[in-house]
């Protein structure tokens, strides 16, 4: 059982004491978001996340300096665009990306990143069989087209 | 964050009508990069520098008309 404290902890821990750069710290909050199926809604001025759809929890005293937040979106449109080419653009869009060996638990992501507005939304939601199935289709044409 | 090729080629799709992808290359002094690095959050070893108002943009806007530059077209992949 995820308690409130412990995803609190286990996000600030991941925003505050970065060991590789906004990298590491987009791959460790993306780590954290699949062990707890968080849902993360984070601007400038706030951090909130709630577990499995109970309560959203404020995480105080965790904002960072703009232009690492900047970064760190810059670094999320890679990994969307990485999964999905094209998926997403520099300033904002929304994607999905792996949320670990079960290909149908994907974390569903939004953002916003521009000099006006940051934000970053990520839900880990489990996807319907039928869709995945069309997107193994896909992926399977992609692979092949670009042998 | 990938190339800077491909992010050229990002933002470039968001504003079809202004001529297509392209870098500015711009040699920046050390002493205004050092603003906007930090070693915790961004180091220079991850490549990237991340101007904005709060490290180091109203510096390097200062400097900015005297800074040599260099305008890279970007092909097609």
């Amino acid at each position: 059982v995820n308690t409130t404290s412990q995803v609190s902890d286990a996000l600030r821990h991941v925003l505050t004491q970065p060991t590789r750069g906004v990298v590491g710290l987009v791959d460790d909050l993306l780590t954290v978001c699949r062990h707890h199926r968080l849902q993360l809604d984070w601007q400038p001025d706030r951090c909130r996340a709630r577990s499995d759809g109970g309560e959203w929890t404020e995480l105080a005293d965790v904002a960072l300096p703009k232009s690492v937040f900047r970064a760190v979106l810059a670094r999320v449109a890679v990994l969307c665009n990485e999964r999905t080419p094209n998926a997403v653009s520099p300033y904002g869009g929304r994607g999905e990306l792996p949320a670990g060996a079960n290909p149908r638990e994907v974390i569903k992501v939004t953002f916003v990143n521009n000099p006006t507005e940051q934000k970053l939304e990520l839900t880990t939601e489990t996807e319907p069989t039928a869709r995945m199935s069309r997107q193994h289709e896909q992926a399977g044409r992609v692979a092949i087209d670009g042998d | 964050l990938g190339t800077p090729e491909e992010y050229a080629r990002g933002k470039a799709a968001v504003f079809t009508s202004e001529g297509g992808s392209a870098i500015l290359a711009v040699d920046v002094p050390d002493d205004i990069i050092a603003l906007a690095v930090n070693e915790v959050y961004c180091p220079l070893s991850q490549g990237v520098v991340q101007f904005d108002e709060d490290a180091g943009l109203p510096e390097l806007r200062a400097a900015w008309p005297a800074l040599p530059k260099q305008i890279i077209p970007v092909g097609s992949p």
